[in-house]
């Protein structure tokens, strides 16, 4: 069977008819969900939401359901939701068509959310480079309070809460929960440590505060209208649901594609969908979810545990789009972001790109991460720009599991994980380069690339 | 540079919406960007008072944000994705293209220019992508580097690559943009 599109989420992404006003929502039923939301006990919602057995949609894929229930209710202070819109994994561009297209799905989302926590205020964190983004957040947002849906007296009831839209400036630490925390705070994005600062107990001012994906609190208005059960029976049972998966790199129609979890295989998005390898290519590896998860060969083969028990052995193309299945690979779905290399690429460059990207992003708090970073992009840049050693190999794999379970925050797995699967998976690559460099002299490789990536 | 009293007004406009004025820290910093194109002494010790901070924090995040400088920087301001999915589509080469179209190297200003290579815009699947002032610019292929200069410089003798302040009306579809997402 062919892999198809289920669009629950992206239901109204472009379609030709569509824009982003009120009316044009309200037209196909939105807001109806949070009139009645706003007439049910609290608990009831939470309930809801922990039996949709939903996974958060940011990229650790934690149960959204037990985030709320983990919020701090007897401490007596105020609660605060934040909406997560830091897009900004490589490879990850799904939040953003949401945001561009459909606002008011996002608002009615967050509203939902928010009175079932018993969120005061709610916020929106989102990057510094969607500036068109937040100025149609802003205007639906204004839409939305005029009609009562955002600010006092939702839809007539008591519960009062107003959404503050606050711009990011391209950090990418600030998509990490606490990290966000501290720049809504006023301040550098310097994540903090859990325990004590787990957000549910310590989140923004010391307050209890959830921090939920944009993908997430699209979802909260279908499991409050059409109930947890119902949701946890969409796809695999321990993942439900739709993944939208933003697939970029080289594949003949990149895009944004949501299928129900567990439908279909990365061979059949990749294949039916996405259209294949470029012409005359081959795939070579694909990064499942985001620049921070492992690398996957495309030769690789897997054992699969089925619910029953049984195992099977499987190869990359025949992973089923679920997280567990992609965790049973010892990789992760992330955020979904798929990002594609064929046999032109060299791996060690495709490596050396990320590398750079941690050294720059890393917030520098913590040792292991600041320093870590920066050297394990040196090393590469020196392989790649033809002065590598054979000793470099094992030297890039040591700095990163250095790295690894040392830091604050999970920047410093992020950026050793790509490192210790690239360079294990791909080690006859590296010692080919550095042996090639040294026969042929320093600058071998620059005139022996088709094109550079870094 | 001068603090108008305009200027002041929106300052206080933005903190209101936050339960404490520290966190009006992000927003109050964009608009000063937007004012002045840039920071300097002034204007740091402007959003700090308004902030209710010490001027040293607001330098700490001048320093740690890359959307705010401290230099000043060209009426075409140039980002091109560097990030994996759009290196993968020949962004490296596109802007080293775009530099030697402009007369600009990579990570200086020139004239009317700032080039700068940045991390991931957030549009992977549209690669390779290239953010001009607050306008994004999706599929530019680095083939066709210098008939996007060209069209750089049609769009800002047109005003059309003028940035709009954040607190602006949402600009069309989005940006320059191809047309709604199909998929």
């Amino acid at each position: 069977m062919p892999a198809k599109q289920d669009r629950i989420i992206y239901s109204h992404i472009g379609l030709e008819d569509w824009n982003a006003s009120i009316d044009k929502y309200m037209s196909d039923g939105g807001y109806r969900t949070l009139a009645e939301t706003v007439k049910r006990p609290c608990a009831d919602l939470c309930a809801e939401m922990e039996k949709s057995k939903l996974r958060g949609r940011g990229g650790a894929g934690f149960p959204a359901g037990m985030k709320w229930k983990f919020v701090d209710r007897k401490s007596g202070k105020p609660v605060y939701l934040i909406c997560n819109a830091d897009e900004s994994e490589p490879g990850t561009c799904k939040d953003r068509l949401i945001i561009y297209q459909d606002p008011h799905r996002l608002i009615e989302g967050i509203m939902c959310a928010a009175y079932a926590i018993g969120a005061v205020q709610a916020f929106i964190y989102i990057r510094g480079e969607y500036i068109n983004g937040y100025r149609i957040l802003e205007e639906a947002i204004a839409e939305a309070r005029a009609k009562n849906f955002v600010g006092n007296g939702i839809c007539g009831s008591s519960y009062s809460c107003d959404i503050t839209v606050c711009r990011g400036a391209g950090a990418y630490v600030c998509g990490e929960e606490t990290g966000l925390i501290s720049s809504l705070a006023g301040g550098r994005a310097y994540p903090r440590i859990k325990p004590p600062y787990f957000p549910a107990a310590m989140g923004l001012y010391d307050c209890p505060t959830v921090v939920n994906n944009v993908e997430t609190l699209c979802w909260v208005p279908i499991v409050f209208e059409k109930g947890g059960d119902y949701v946890s029976k969409i796809g695999s049972p321990l993942d439900p649901g739709t993944h939208i998966w933003g697939v970029s790199g080289q594949v003949q129609k990149p895009g944004r594609y949501e299928i129900i979890s567990g439908s279909c295989t990365l061979g059949e998005l990749l294949y039916d969908l996405c259209g294949g390898p470029l012409a005359g290519r081959r795939f070579k590896a694909i990064i499942p979810g985001g620049s921070s998860m492992k690398i996957l060969r495309w030769d690789e083969k897997f054992l699969l545990k089925s619910p029953d028990g049984s195992e099977r052995e499987i190869r990359t193309e025949d992973i089923p789009l679920d997280a567990q299945s992609f965790m049973q690979c010892g990789t992760a779905i992330g955020s979904c972001g798929i990002i594609v290399m064929d046999n032109t690429v060299d791996m060690v460059e495709a490596l050396a790109n990320l590398c750079q990207f941690y050294a720059h992003e890393s917030c520098g708090q913590c040792t292991p991460c600041r320093e870590g970073t920066m050297w394990m992009s040196r090393i590469i840049k020196r392989i790649c720009d033809g002065w590598g050693r054979e000793a470099d190999v094992e030297l890039l794999q040591s700095v990163a599991d250095t790295i690894c379970g040392k830091t604050i925050c999970a920047l410093g797995e992020g950026a050793a994980w790509p490192v210790q699967s690239n360079v294990a998976k791909f080690k006859d690559e590296y010692y080919e380069k550095i042996r090639r460099q040294q026969t042929v002299g320093g600058q071998a490789r620059v005139d022996n690339n088709a094109y550079r990536l870094i | 540079m001068e603090i108008s009293a305009e200027l002041e007004k929106k300052c206080d406009e933005i903190i209101a919406r936050y339960p404490k004025k520290k966190s009006a820290a992000m927003m109050i910093m964009h608009l000063v960007q937007e004012t002045f194109g840039h920071f300097d002494d002034t204007t740091v010790r402007f959003a700090a008072e308004k902030l209710g901070v010490e001027p040293i924090e607001v330098y700490g995040m001048l320093s740690f944000y890359p959307m705010f400088s401290s230099e000043p920087r060209g009426r075409i301001h140039i980002k091109v994705c560097r990030t994996l999915s759009c290196a993968l589509a020949g962004s490296v080469k596109l802007g080293h293209e775009i530099s030697k179209k402009i007369n600009c190297p990579v990570g200086e200003t020139r004239g009317i220019y700032t080039l700068e290579f940045v991390e991931c815009l957030g549009n992977c699947a549209n690669a390779p992508n290239v953010q001009v002032n607050d306008k994004l610019f999706q599929n530019v292929a680095a083939e066709d580097a210098e008939k996007f200069v060209e069209k750089l410089s049609a769009l800002d003798a047109s005003g059309e690559l003028a940035p709009a302040p954040s607190s602006a009306k949402p600009q069309g579809a989005g940006d320059f943009e191809s047309p709604a997402y199909k998929g």
